[in-house]
Order: C-alpha cells, then sequence, then structure tokens
C-alpha cells in the first residue's frame, strides 16, 4: 500500500517530565556518590547530610512533577504498592517509582545517624524533637551499625533510579530516538556528571573545608570523565542519526540545527564546563569562580539534554 | 480461540465519517475537544496532475505485542484472550505513557473535566474516572453478539471484522491473501487492523 | 412570513411566525414508499424512534390546520392530495375524522399512514396488520424480488427506449406541448439544442479568467442533510470541526492562491462578477479543486446564532447564487458565473 508518511513529535510528555527525568537522575546519583564518598572514601558527615537531604529534596520534587500532572492522582497507590513489581514487571515506570520510594527512605536512613548528632539538625524546632524520640534514636543507631549495608541499598535504588530515566524513554518503540540502548547510558552518564557538579558547588560554596581539597579535585576528575564519556555517546548518536530511519533522521534535523541544543548543551553544558575543568585538573585555578560556573553549566546543561531529547523524538505516522 | 481483526477497505471508504458518529455515541468520547477513538482522515495524495483524496480511517490496532501494555505502570491496561486490549477506568493513573509507547496514535486523555461535560453532553455517562482512553472493539457489543458500532454503521462495507483463527472467516482470508496489510508491522507490534490499499485500482 | 422548521434555522429567524416541526425521529411518515435502494419492488416507511420532545406538529396536519384557517375548506386539500399523489380522499377523510373524535396525535398524517397501509397490503395480497409487523422487523417489505421485477418490465425486452414511441426520438413532443402552452426559448427547443454555457456577462467561455477570477461549484458533506436539519447535532458539529477547512474552507488550487498571495486558512471575500453578491469565508488550499474553480461544500454559512454550534461556520452558497431561475426544471442557474477573489486582513478590510 502507497502511503504518505506524516512525522510528528508529541505533546503528551512535555518540561514537566524533563524536569521529572532530571531531578530523579541528578537527585539519586547525588545520594549514591554521597554515601559511595562516605563508606569508601572518607567518612563525611556534613556532605551526607547535604548530599542526602537535596537528593531526597530532588526525587520529591521530580516525582510531584509526574504525581502532579496525573489525571487521577487516587490512582498512584496502585504504583506505590511495592507488590506493582510482581503484577507489572514489564512497565518501567512502576520499578522506577519503587526506585524512588526506596531510594528515599535508604537515603534519609542513612543519614540519619548524623543528623541524630548533629547540633545543627538537634536545633531545629520539629527536627530536633524528633530526632530525639526514643525510637528514632533506636533507629539511627541501628542504620549507623548497618550502614554499609544501608549505604547499598540505597546506592542500588540510587543507580536504578537513573538508569530507569533512560530505560523509560527506551521504551518507547516507535521513536527511534529513544527506542535505542543508547538512551539509558546517555542518561545514566549524565544523571552522576550533573550529580558531581552537584557536589562540587556544596563542597565550594556551603561546606568550604580546606581538609576537603583533595575531594574536590577527585569529583571535578570524575565529572571530567563523565563529561567526556557523555560527548563521546552524543558523537555517536550525531552519527547514528544521520541515517537508519526518517524518524531518527527527522530528529537529527532538529536537533543539530537547534541553537539551542548546539551552543547552549553541547556548547555551554559540556565543552565550555569540559573546558574549564580540565585546565583545573591539569593546572589549578585561582580561584573558585571557574569550577563554580562549569558546575553550573552542566547543571543547566542537564535539564536541556532532557528538554531536548523529549522534544525531538519523532513519530512515523503511515497516514 | 477467538482473535479479533479489522480489515479496512480504502478503496470503498467513502469519508462519511458515519464510524465516527456512530462511535462517538456508543462510547461516549470526547468530541468537544476533538478526541475520538476512531477517526477518518482525509488525505490528498498523488503527484503532479495524479492527485486523489485518500479517506483512511483509523483506530486502535489491538496489537499482539501492545507496547502500550507493557509500559503501563498499574496494570490499567489489559489484554483479553481474544486480542482485544482494554483499560480499567479504575486503575489508570493517567501518566500517559501509553500515548507515548503507542505508534498508532491511538490513545488520548478524558480529565475530570470531560467527565463533568460528558455528563452534559451525553446525559447518562458511563463512566466516573478519568484515564487514558482507547479503543475497545466496542468488547460490549461483541459479547450480546453485535459487530464493532462503526463496522455496523459503515455505508461503504469498508469496515469488516472478524476472526483470524477462524479460516473460513472472510476477514481471516483477506488477511491470509496478503491482500490486506498492517500499518508499521516492522516495530513488531503485530497490529489486528489490517487495510486493502486502494491506489491499485485508481491507478 | 411563515416557516415551519425543526430549528431555529436562518429562514426561522425572519419569520413572523414559526410552526414547530417534529423532526424525522420522532415522525411515522404518513405513506409508504419504494424502497429504491436495490431493485427489488419493494416497500418500507419511516417509524418514530423517540417521542416527540416537544410541543411539534406534522407536517400535513399543519398544511391541513392551514387549508381549514385560511379557506374554511380542508377537504380541498383531501381532493388536490388525491390529484397529485391518487391517496383517495373519501377514505383518507374518513380515517381522518375518526382518528380525530379518538383524539390521536397528528391526525391527518396517520390518517394518510393508515390508508396508504391498507392500498398497499391490499395490493401486495397481505393485510396492514402484516405490512406493519414484516417493516418493524426486516425495514422493507419485498413486494417482488428483481429477478421476477426483471422478467417483465426490463426495459430491453419490453421498451426500447423510455420515449414516447419507444425509439430514438430527436423530436420532443412534450417541449411541443409546452410551446404550445406558452413556452419560448432554446431551452425548450423541440430538437436537440445546443445552448452555450454562459458565466460572463461580456465575455464567452474561451476568454481567459482574470488572475483574481474563478468558476465555481459546490457539492454536500454527508454530516449535513439536505435541509440542514441536523445542523446544530453536537457530535456532527464535533465531526464538522474535526474535518475543519476541508469542509468549511473555500477551496482553491495551490497554482492559483499562490498568485494572490493566499494561504490556507486566510480570510477571504468572493464577489460575483455578474450579481455583485458578495460572502467571506477562509482559504483552503487543495490540489482536489480544478484550477479554475473555486469549491465550497453548501452545508454551511448559517448565520442564526440560536443554531449554537453551526454559525458563522464556513460559507454560504445562498450568498454568491443569485436568483436566476433555469426555466426548463425551475431549479437555480447555481453555477453560471464567476467569482473574484480578494484575500480579507484579520479584521476584515481588504489585504
Amino acid at each position: 500500500m502507497d502511503v504518505t508518511m506524516t512525522y510528528a513529535t508529541q505533546d503528551y510528555w512535555t518540561w514537566w517530565i524533563a524536569v521529572y527525568l532530571y531531578l530523579g537522575g541528578l537527585g539519586a546519583a547525588t545520594l549514591t556518590v554521597t554515601f559511595l564518598t562516605d563508606l569508601y572514601l572518607k567518612r563525611h558527615p556534613c556532605l551526607v547530610m547535604w548530599g542526602a537531604i537535596s537528593g531526597v529534596v530532588m526525587l520529591g520534587l521530580g516525582s510531584a512533577m509526574l504525581f502532579l500532572h496525573l489525571l487521577d492522582h487516587v490512582a498512584v497507590f496502585s504504583v506505590i504498592n511495592p507488590l506493582v513489581l510482581f503484577r507489572k514487571p514489564d512497565a518501567w515506570i512502576a520499578w522506577g517509582t519503587q526506585f524512588i520510594i526506596w531510594m528515599m527512605w535508604w537515603g534519609v536512613l542513612y543519614a540519619l545517624p548524623y543528623m541524630a548528632r548533629s547540633e545543627a539538625f538537634l536545633r531545629l524546632p520539629l527536627v530536633g524533637a524528633l530526632l530525639r524520640m526514643r525510637w528514632i534514636a533506636a533507629l539511627a543507631r541501628c542504620c549507623e551499625r548497618y550502614h554499609k549495608v544501608v549505604g547499598w541499598l540505597a546506592t542500588v535504588n540510587g543507580i536504578g533510579t537513573a538508569v530507569y530515566t533512560g530505560l523509560l524513554l527506551q521504551s518507547f518503540p516507535a521513536v527511534a530516538l529513544w527506542h535505542n540502548p543508547g538512551v539509558p547510558l546517555l542518561f545514566t552518564v549524565s544523571a552522576f556528571s550533573t550529580a558531581m557538579a552537584y557536589l562540587l558547588l556544596v563542597l565550594h560554596v556551603v561546606v568550604r573545608r580546606e581538609e576537603d581539597h583533595g575531594l574536590r579535585v577527585f569529583y571535578e576528575r570524575l565529572d571530567l570523565m563523565l563529561i567526556a564519556a557523555e560527548l563521546v555517546i552524543l558523537f555517536s548518536f550525531f552519527h547514528y542519526m544521520r541515517a537508519g530511519s526518517e524518524s531518527l533522521y527527522r530528529s537529527f534535523e532538529l536537533l543539530w540545527n537547534d541553537w539551542g541544543w548546539l551552543v547552549g548543551f553541547i556548547g555551554f553544558g559540556l565543552l565550555v564546563p569540559f573546558a574549564l575543568e580540565l585546565k583545573g585538573v591539569l593546572r589549578g585555578w585561582g580561584s573558585r569562580m571557574p569550577i563554580v560556573a562549569a558546575s553550573v553549566l552542566v547543571l543547566v546543561g542537564g535539564y536541556l539534554l532532557r528538554h531536548y531529547f523529549l522534544a525531538a523524538g519523532f513519530y512515523a505516522h503511515p497516514w | 480461540m477467538t482473535r479479533y481483526a479489522m480489515v479496512i477497505d480504502l478503496n470503498t471508504c467513502v469519508g462519511c465519517n458515519a464510524c465516527m458518529a456512530a462511535c462517538a455515541m456508543e462510547n461516549q468520547t470526547p468530541v468537544w475537544k476533538d478526541r475520538w477513538r476512531t477517526y477518518v482522515h482525509d488525505k490528498e495524495i498523488g503527484t503532479a496532475e495524479e492527485v486523489h483524496r485518500r479517506f483512511f480511517p483509523r483506530l486502535c490496532n489491538h496489537c499482539d505485542n501492545p507496547p502500550c501494555l507493557t509500559v503501563c505502570p498499574t496494570g490499567a491496561t489489559y489484554q483479553l484472550d481474544n486480542g482485544i486490549v482494554l483499560v480499567d477506568d479504575e486503575l489508570c493513573m493517567g501518566c500517559r505513557a501509553c500515548a507515548m509507547a503507542c505508534p498508532y496514535d491511538a490513545r488520548y486523555e478524558v480529565t475530570f473535566a470531560d467527565i463533568e461535560r460528558g455528563r452534559d453532553f451525553y446525559g447518562d455517562l458511563q463512566r466516573e474516572r478519568p484515564s487514558m482512553d482507547k479503543c475497545t472493539f466496542c468488547a460490549h457489543r461483541l459479547e450480546q453478539g453485535l459487530e464493532p458500532a462503526c463496522v455496523q454503521t459503515c455505508v461503504g462495507s469498508a469496515r469488516m471484522f472478524g476472526d483470524l483463527h477462524d479460516p473460513e472467516d472472510p476477514v481471516a482470508r483477506l488477511v491470509a491473501s496478503g491482500v490486506a496489510r498492517p500499518l508499521l508491522s516492522h516495530l513488531g507490534t503485530r497490529p489486528n487492523v489490517y487495510y486493502i490499499g486502494d491506489l491499485k485500482r485508481r491507478g | 412570513m411563515i416557516a415551519i422548521d425543526v430549528l431555529p434555522s436562518d429562514t426561522a429567524a425572519w419569520a413572523d411566525v414559526i410552526l414547530p416541526n417534529s423532526t424525522y425521529l420522532e415522525r411515522d411518515e404518513p405513506t409508504l414508499y419504494g424502497n429504491g435502494v436495490n431493485h427489488d419492488l419493494a416497500l418500507t416507511t419511516r417509524y418514530a424512534a423517540i417521542d416527540p420532545l416537544f410541543d411539534t406538529e406534522e407536517i400535513p396536519d399543519i398544511l391541513l390546520e392551514m387549508t381549514r384557517i385560511l379557506s374554511g375548506e380542508p377537504d380541498r386539500l383531501l381532493e388536490w392530495v388525491e390529484a397529485m399523489t391518487g391517496m383517495p380522499a373519501a377514505p383518507v377523510r374518513a380515517a381522518w375524522e375518526r382518528l380525530r373524535a379518538e383524539g390521536a396525535p397528528s391526525p391527518f398524517t396517520h390518517a394518510c399512514r393508515e390508508v396508504s397501509f391498507r392500498l398497499s397490503a391490499e395490493r401486495a395480497g397481505t393485510t396492514s396488520a402484516e405490512l406493519d409487523r414484516v417493516l418493524r422487523e426486516r425495514g422493507i417489505f419485498t413486494e417482488q424480488p428483481r429477478e421476477q421485477v426483471l422478467e417483465h418490465a426490463a426495459m430491453p425486452r419490453r421498451l426500447p427506449l423510455p420515449t414516447g414511441s419507444g425509439r430514438v426520438e430527436y423530436y420532443s413532443s412534450l417541449f411541443d406541448s409546452l410551446r404550445g402552452m406558452g413556452a419560448e426559448g432554446p431551452h425548450f427547443s423541440v430538437l436537440a439544442t445546443h445552448i452555450p454555457a454562459r458565466c460572463r456577462d461580456n465575455a464567452d467561455m474561451a476568454a481567459p479568467l482574470g488572475a483574481d477570477e474563478f468558476y465555481f461549484t459546490y457539492g454536500k458533506t454527508p454530516t449535513v442533510s439536505y435541509a440542514s436539519t441536523n445542523s446544530n447535532n453536537p457530535v456532527l458539529a464535533a465531526v464538522n470541526r474535526f474535518k475543519g477547512g476541508t469542509y468549511t474552507g473555500i477551496w482553491i488550487h495551490p497554482d492559483r492562491a499562490a498568485r494572490l498571495d493566499i494561504v490556507t486558512g486566510d480570510p477571504i471575500r468572493l464577489t460575483n462578477t455578474r450579481s455583485g453578491q458578495t460572502a467571506t469565508g477562509h482559504a483552503y488550499i487543495t490540489r482536489l479543486v480544478h484550477r479554475d474553480a473555486l469549491f465550497i461544500y453548501s452545508s454551511f454559512g448559517a448565520e442564526n446564532p440560536a443554531l449554537t454550534r453551526s454559525h458563522g461556520l464556513g460559507t454560504a452558497t445562498n450568498k454568491l447564487v443569485p436568483y436566476r431561475v433555469e426555466p426548463v426544471v425551475g431549479g437555480f442557474r447555481s453555477q453560471e458565473f464567476t467569482l473574484r477573489v480578494q484575500k480579507l486582513d484579520n479584521s476584515g478590510g481588504a489585504a
């Protein structure tokens, strides 16, 4: 049958899902990186509390974006119930919801012993009273004893969440840009890169301790490698998209002719921070501002990536 | 076991849209916001002076391997043994992943506001919860031994409905003959709506 | 002015008196009629699907009541009906009086229906009750299957041509008799005559069209009935909206539209070069129309705001077609003119 093809992008999932995917990946990776740092690099209660709280807030905000846009908010209980994994193990949103929920729980539990000892938290009106409650104190002691187990449970859920944000898009077969194994890889690398940038901001702007210099340099190096990896993946995407299917080529035409994508994301979101961090790693900067600027750019770029990816997916309709 | 399928003959579709009206009345779709379970594209095809008007009826393809089903996190989207893909209004939370997954653009939103409006529009509305709605092949009519509303009303007999597992069924024979073909079969969705092309006869 | 209508149509807006008519869904038709779908000799009629929603009346009863008011002689209407349709006045009158005495709704309509059933049943060798039962069950009553009909009525066997002599006639005795009654002009020529088409006063058909000048043609949509009696139906109105410019736009070929700098959706004004009549609408650019013609679906253009779902949608053909009557059949000469197209700006002024 001769057909006339119509190529169309979608308007079901727009900026709010981009925010959900972005904050989901960023929050989960932030938690994961702080806990692994605390477990294996250097015990760092301050970083853990910053990472845990901001991670939980990001996951909460991201999930709120999805929740607020649901058609029936009451029906959400069926995915919050962990048994959903037995009923719908093939649905990534089911896994993602569970990853996010358990990530938040394990995240709070991992930070709990530190918070219970933190003067700042104990002075907070409601939180202080909560932390002094006997059963919470007991819970904190228990978490401290098993902090490695809790940390790894959080880590598994964190990595799961970051990977999930890409697997979700991959599960839509009609759009060639999304339906390929490069997407979970790209989104995972981007999630960890933005998390590094966020933690560099924390260490440079908020915590600012001289003894963390080594940690900052380590994060800079990791971020540099992650940005490099992201550039390699995007380079592969560039060549993958140049031919293959019309759906893909339409996405190619849209993305790689767009200044927001080229200059905004690739330029300012990846290349500029890469250059800034490369100089920092090789020769060092006299001021913290270049790395702060690089981190902000990476964070903005992380959102742009998801926004553009959602907007550039083309459906090929044979009618 | 029955496997329901539809064959649409583009040669005999006259573009009257009676299927749209019949379906809207039968299934109370939110037509006030231009959302239909089935609709008919009115396309201008051909090149240079060889221009034709093609009416192209569309609906959910009730795929054997439905992507909307696998992505559905709540289990609201489910499939009957006869192949019909349905949505449970009570379970659906309206995340729209099904709409993203469907290559046939067969899902649409029914919101609380639509339910409110629908009570005015149709009188006795048959639903209370919002959902990402879709065509049901008129499963409720099939249970009563009736054809889907769009098939029964089709004046050009362009829509034929039948059982693929019955070798004597005219629909099964059309599909087996290869004259009726599915849309986007390369995506692995195994659709159960087939089309008979129109250009050969016109040419 | 009196209007009989089912909707607050544009005509109803001008009426001094509106007599609300029942819709086809509320109506038992006053007669049986032939089934035109296939070649079987068959009867059909319409049964009311729902009870009347409002205080409405059937047309035969309205006409009868108006005859009574105007002349005081309702029998004259019955005689005319008999003369024109063959429905016998006497039994209809008897049935009407009985039904009226019983207080039946629309007694004249039902009297006609009763007699029509009785006569049809007699002819078919059955009873009214049986005819009614079959029609309710099957929708049609077959008097004779097409094979039998063709046995005795097939034209090639019985009658070579449907002319008075049954042969090829170049001479029309009908038109000759019309001429005898005073009909004049080439349209009533007794021999087959070519009458050249004329769409412009000062130019023949061979003269080229102006850059903004087009012939005119129109058609029907499946969603709006012949008399627009369903033009306010909410679902059909939604179908019309779904079809958009295809249904409600003015079709122009892209080659011509490009020269006038018109794209789909542009507001345009059409002016009849012969009568000066104008109408506005929105352009719909498509290769499906001839380069030299504009096409409109005649189902739209209602202006009465009481038609909440259809007023202001599309362009009315009757704003463009002048009152020029074709002398033989009495219809409007609805395409014998050309139209000029002018692009408007969004405020409705010339662009």
